[in-house]
């Protein structure tokens, strides 16, 4: 499904250049539950944003289901994102004006009355049926990151993508997402959850390990 | 992977979702749209308010600058012109009775009116120009009476110019004789720093001037200073033309006649009118760039809100084109807006406070509603200019930078 060939990560910070990914090679295998750890700077989040094509590595390859993404022009790329990857993040980065329903429509690939249909369907599955009207401000914590997990499944991809998906959750929303992660892996999905913790690793398939943007 | 996934492109429904995700973000960030809106509304109601009275501008000016008076000078109408200006006065006469028909006239008021003869002579061995004046005229249509703008000789009397009464040692209660006709000095001029020739002439009544120059009851030029002609053009027509109707006028009047306007109001008019678009000018620009300034930064402060935003939608897999156009098409949204709001408020101001500034020419205020397509299209350039490199800065700015920041 997924494979790293010599990677080099480096993103700047102020004038600094930072090396967050050193020759890193790894596969992850379609339907794996990938678990990402390592301490705070190790390179985790800057290995999500290359998969997720979002971030040009400065040197080596990356794979997708045997597409070469960082060979795809922008649009194709932002098309096989669209189409392919689903993210959650930390901070669920849900668009304040939108609600709930709109909100995980914003990922639609198509406005079709199937998509809406399938929307309304994830935000049931989460729990979240009553709250489609409701804007982001009038969640908790807990119902944001489900909303963003059921923005991240809209378009049915094979692969998602989690950046610390429970860093902003107390213990019960936490375990209610990981439950809910460990509910998409069984549909078949590959997951490739960055976390700063353990709490993955019950879900776990494949324990990926970073230090100073090395496997370690 | 396969490739219809990869080909699939957001569908038909793209253009209803931009426009929702447009204007519920406007109802989001309410206030900054209110002062977006406010900045170009301010812009294009200036703008619209001052072409609306433009019209009205023009022509108030013009009246005002016909209050003003023309500075007519009336000739007999076959004077060698090239004499004229090189002698600065008609080889040719004209009646006295000229004068009583512009006095008499109706369409014509004035607030000095004064009839010359004047005519050169060799006298005790110099060239001297004698020029007989007829007592100024005062107007008799209410017109407030001014002071004499010539001198008041009465018949028997002269003054005499700098170089003529120095040369012939003259002073005044001299008697001094030309061509048989004894005349009394009531004074020697001083030097005309004006006028070369005003200092080898003497002065006199009309009367006097014309016995010494065989010209009984004839002039050969009428002086109207300030002169205001009364027929009325159709109110509005911008191109009324108020110098030719005093020329269509007198030409009625006085059939032999030429009129000469003065240069000097039509240079004051020339210089009101650059004046004017200099200011304009220089108040244009400043004020685009103010309006832009302040909506380009509102536009930053927007963006600056919506960066999370915009890296989300990045992840989401939409493309720059569909990002850019959703953040421009806020500004359109504000263009729009602004150009409705601003043309409206524009309008309203002309209307119902123009009349007070132009009070004669009112009548001329009217709504200009073609104006509002060119403010539709000024305002949706102007939002989308200033609003353009905030947008493009934004755009451009690393979505995995932004979503790593939080």
């Amino acid at each position: 499904m997924i494979k790293i060939k010599h990677v080099t990560g480096t993103y700047k910070k102020g004038t600094a250049e930072i090396k967050a990914l050193d020759d890193l090679t790894l596969d992850i295998a379609e339907g794996e539950f990938a678990a990402v750890q390592g301490p705070s700077g190790s390179g985790k989040t800057t290995l999500l944003m290359i998969l997720g094509g979002m971030l040009r590595p400065a040197a080596g390859q990356v794979t997708i289901q045997d597409q070469d993404i960082y060979a795809l022009s922008t649009g194709r790329r932002n098309r096989f994102r669209a189409a392919q990857i689903g993210f959650v993040f930390q901070m669920f980065h849900l668009v304040p004006y939108l609600s709930v329903f709109d909100n995980v429509m914003l990922a639609a690939v198509k406005l079709d009355a199937r998509t809406r249909s399938r929307a309304q369907r994830l935000l049931d599955e989460f729990g979240l049926g009553h709250r489609s009207t409701h804007r982001p401000e009038e969640l908790s914590t807990g119902e944001r990151q489900r909303t963003a997990m059921a923005r991240a499944l809209l378009n049915d991809p094979p692969l998602i993508l989690a950046d610390e998906p429970t860093g902003n959750l107390d213990p019960e929303n936490a375990g209610l997402v990981l439950d809910h992660l460990g509910e998409i892996h069984k549909t078949g999905r590959t997951l490739v959850v960055v976390t700063h913790g353990h709490e993955a690793e019950r879900f776990a398939t494949q324990h990926i390990c970073l230090r100073q943007g090395r496997l370690a | 992977m396969t490739t219809t996934r990869l080909e699939r492109t957001r569908g038909t429904g793209d253009t209803m979702n931009t426009l929702k995700l447009i204007f519920k973000e406007i109802g989001h960030s309410r206030y900054n749209f209110a002062l977006s809106l406010t900045a170009v509304s301010v812009g294009v109601a200036l703008f619209v308010a001052f072409y609306t009275t433009t019209l009205a501008s023009d022509l108030e000016t013009k009246k005002i600058m016909l209050d003003l008076g023309q500075n007519l000078r009336v000739i007999p109408r076959h004077t060698d012109m090239g004499f004229y200006y090189d002698q600065g006065f008609s080889d040719q006469v004209m009646s006295q009775d000229c004068v009583d028909s512009f006095v008499n006239s109706s369409g014509l008021v004035y607030t000095h009116l004064t009839a010359t003869l004047q005519g050169r002579m060799d006298w005790r061995g110099h060239r001297v120009i004698v020029t007989g004046v007829l007592p100024e005229v005062f107007p008799q249509n209410g017109r407030k009476k001014d002071m004499p703008t010539t001198y008041a000789i009465p018949p028997g009397h002269a003054c005499v110019g700098y170089f003529i009464a120095a040369q012939n040692q003259l002073k005044k209660g001299d008697t001094i004789e030309l061509a048989g006709r004894a005349l009394k000095v009531d004074q020697t001029l001083a030097k005309s720093p004006h006028d070369d020739r005003d200092n080898i002439r003497i002065f006199m009544h009309l009367s006097d001037a014309q016995a010494i120059l065989g010209q009984p009851r004839k002039i050969n030029e009428i002086k109207a200073l300030e002169c205001l002609c009364l027929v009325e053009g159709p109110e509005g027509d911008p191109s009324l033309d108020l110098e030719q109707l005093a020329r269509d006028e007198l030409a009625t009047l006085l059939p032999e006649t030429r009129v000469l306007l003065s240069r000097g109001i039509s240079d004051v008019r020339q210089k009101q009118r650059a004046m004017i678009q200099k200011y304009a000018a220089f108040v244009t620009p400043v004020l685009c760039l103010t309006l832009g300034l302040c909506l380009a930064i509102l536009a930053l402060l927007n963006v600056h809100q919506r960066r999370q935003e915009i890296g989300i939608m990045r992840a989401l897999g939409h493309g720059t084109l569909q990002i850019s156009t959703l953040l421009l098409g806020k500004f359109v949204v504000i263009g729009l807006a602004a150009a409705t709001v601003g043309f409206s408020g524009g309008t309203a101001l002309a209307v119902y406070v123009g009349p007070a500034i132009f009070p004669i020419t009112a009548r001329a205020i009217r709504p200009d509603y073609g104006l509002f397509q060119t403010a539709l299209i000024a305002a949706v350039a102007f939002s989308m200019v200033s609003s353009f490199i905030p947008v493009m800065v934004a755009i451009s700015t690393d979505p995995a930078k932004t979503l790593r920041s939080d």
